[in-house]
């Protein structure tokens, strides 16, 4: 019970489509980790090999290392909630709690004692006579956790948990669900689509793209040091800016060009096989209005093509002398108005460059991490 | 709304009359005295009561309603069994040669029962089911018709539902027993019903397949009457008043279990 879940060398196909090739994951015992990407690049059915409702092509599961690749769902130690609870609709809130525990012959005492338990843990102790059809959106989810806990699982699986809830609700469930695994402990496997669950949520995060992990990491990680442009693009919103640049050794400098823009960074810390062709990515946030305090800056010059005034903050769509779309987010109140041009500039501890592969070759962020005095630049 | 509202009513009214008006008949002439005068739709005397005792207590009627109830229910409740595995299986479970299966499902829906009744009479002479309980039941103890109809409903049923229970450790029958059977609870009672009127009306086939007495069921033996007692009109008319409760009884006994609104609430949407 010490080893969480191991997704070893796991390969998906149907047919002749592969859904994924030879993937690996390892959810630590107590660890909170997140599985995010966009639709249909097979998080749920990694989810299913997982709880054995969907066979693998080849690999091999383990649940609290014992090997359960062919095991029935049932004998696998794990509780599930399903994207839309699945609750039993025909039996009540003690039924739904108990049908999972007589189905394994435990003694009826026991199963008393325990749906008790567990309907006090979850605030259920009331509803336990109504059928899931007379509870609310929010019941209905406590339900279908607590339908998963009360085996006492060695892990858990959640499939979109809160992704048919409404705005507010789904903040609540949040906390609820950061609260109940701080509680218990519990291994847990969490799948989203939903950036703002994965950086909330996990204790680490894996980007699922195309049939591979992009990157698995800690969200300040992977929000810092995103390991390719799919990632750099998908967590954050705004998403990054990217822009094409070109690179050219100058000195003990580099310098990167892109349109009429150029930035001189340290060639220190930079890999030294960076490409001729890179891009170049800073996060709307990054983007701040210049002020002249005498520090080497290179500013971007950009007029307002619209503002969104989102009233804690103003999102700017910008564009470049050479016609280029950049985001920015400032403080409200700040910054110039639609039509107008300003100028701007990024810390290039914010910069990100990414090779023609995708793959980032540097984040500015090592700057920082180097202890260096940061220049500013863009 | 206001205006079409004592419409309606007048409409509906006329129409429960027109519906009525055979089943007034029927009463009329099943009370009338033995030697009544059977003209004009008023009433020419009461005997209802002495009527239906007689034919409790005379002759063989006990035996064919016996018959008639004895078959219509266990070909229904054997219908709603095989229909109930069947349609599930075909909805819900994986498993080879089911796209196969679901098409001749579809096919035998397409037989009209005339077309197979030959083939089936002479395999039950083939087997000695003729003359036989077994022989006036088993030929419709699985209906294609309730096998397509549980499946339809079936595919209500999430998926996602089953891979709770499947997580949850229940066995496939379990699953089938405690998570299927009531949720397809209102199509099951709808094959039950069905299939009870079918055969509680069914009069060809025990005609074709029971040439002994001892099994006629009620229609066979509504419509042979006359052959027993004569034509005695107010007596085959109680015997048809009788004939139409028991489907009557099922009917208001099975209403309360059509639970409407059942939703399927442990499923957003
Ligand atoms: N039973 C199946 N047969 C064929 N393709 C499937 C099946 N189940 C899922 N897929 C495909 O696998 C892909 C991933 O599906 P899914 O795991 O549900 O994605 P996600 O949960 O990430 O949105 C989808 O493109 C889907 O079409
Ligand atoms: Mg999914």
């Amino acid at each position: 019970m010490t080893d969480g879940i191991r997704v070893e060398q796991v390969t998906k196909r149907y047919g002749n489509q592969v859904l994924f090739a030879d993937i690996d994951l390892h959810v630590q015992d107590g660890e909170f980790l997140v599985i995010v990407g966009p639709s249909g690049c097979g998080k749920s059915t990694l989810m299913r090999i997982v709880a054995g409702i969907e066979p693998v092509s080849s690999g091999r599961v383990t649940v609290g290392g014992r090997d359960v690749t062919h095991a029935h769902p049932g004998d696998r130690g794990i509780g599930m909630v399903f994207q839309d609870y699945a609750l039993y609709p025909h039996l009540s809130v003690e039924g739904n709690l108990a049908f999972g525990l007589r189905a394994h012959h435990v003694p009826k005492d026991v199963i008393r004692q325990r749906i008790a338990d567990t309907g006090e843990a979850l605030g259920l102790t009331d509803q336990l006579k109504k059928r899931p059809g007379q509870l609310s959106g929010g019941q209905r989810q406590r339900v279908a956790l607590g339908r998963a806990m009360i085996r006492e699982p060695a892990a858990y699986l959640m499939d979109e948990p809160l992704s048919n809830l409404d705005a507010a609700l789904r903040v609540q469930m949040r906390a609820e669900l950061i609260e109940f695994h701080r509680r218990t402990k519990g291994t847990v496997l969490y799948v989203t689509h939903d950036q703002v669950e994965a950086m909330t949520m996990g204790d680490r995060v894996a980007v699922l793209n195309e049939g591979e992990f992009a990157q698995i990491g800690t969200p300040t990680d992977i929000y810092e040091r995103p390991a390719t442009v799919f990632v750099a693009t998908f967590l954050g919103s705004p998403r990054m800016n990217l822009l094409g640049a070109t690179v050219r050794p100058f000195e003990e400098e580099v310098e990167l060009t892109s349109g009429e823009l150029t930035w001189r960074l340290p060639r220190k810390g930079l890999p030294a096989d960076l490409p001729e062709s890179v891009r170049i990515g800073f996060r709307p946030e990054s983007v701040h209005m210049r002020v002249d305090d005498g520090t080497p800056a290179y500013p971007l010059a950009a007029t307002v093509s619209y503002r969104e005034n989102l009233g804690n903050e103003s999102i700017l769509h910008l564009r470049d002398s050479t016609g280029r779309a950049i985001v920015a987010r400032l403080p409200p109140r700040t910054g110039p108005r639609d039509g107008e041009p300003a100028t701007f500039q990024v810390p290039l501890a914010d910069l990100h460059l990414f090779g023609p592969d995708g793959r980032a070759c540097w984040h500015g962020i090592e700057l920082a991490a180097d202890g260096q005095p940061l220049p500013w630049s863009a | 709304m206001r205006i079409g509202r004592p419409l309606t009513a007048v409409a509906l009214i006329g129409f429960v009359a027109l519906m009525l008006l055979p089943l007034y008949s029927m009463i009329v002439l099943a009370s009338a005295p033995d030697d009544g005068d059977l003209s004009g739709l008023g009433f020419h005397g009461f005997a209802l009561f002495d009527n239906i005792g007689q034919i409790m207590t005379d002759g063989r009627f006990p035996r064919y309603l016996m018959n008639s109830v004895l078959i219509a229910s266990a070909v229904s409740v054997l219908d709603v069994a095989i229909s109930a595995a069947a349609g599930y299986a075909l909805a819900r479970l994986r498993f080879p040669g089911r796209a196969a299966l679901l098409n001749l499902v579809v096919i035998a829906l397409s037989l009209t029962p005339a077309v197979v009744m030959i083939p089936v009479f002479v395999m039950l002479s083939e087997i000695g089911w003729l003359n036989s309980y077994q022989g006036l039941i088993a030929p419709f103890a699985a209906s294609a018709l309730g096998v397509f109809l549980v499946r339809q409903f079936a595919l209500g049923i999430p998926v996602q539902m089953l891979h709770a229970a499947r997580v949850d450790g229940a066995s496939e029958l379990r699953i089938f027993l405690r998570i299927a059977v009531p949720l397809l609870r209102p199509a099951l009672l709808t094959v039950l019903l069905l299939q009870f009127l079918a055969q509680w009306d069914n009069l060809i086939w025990p005609l074709i397949a029971a040439s002994e007495q001892e099994l006629w069921t009620l229609p066979l033996a509504l419509s042979s009457f006359e052959g027993e007692h004569g034509i005695v009109y107010h007596l085959q008319t109680a015997a048809a008043l009788i004939s139409i409760l028991p489907p009557l009884v099922l009917f208001s006994f099975l209403q309360r279990y059509y639970v409407s609104g059942l939703t399927l609430g442990g499923v957003k949407r």
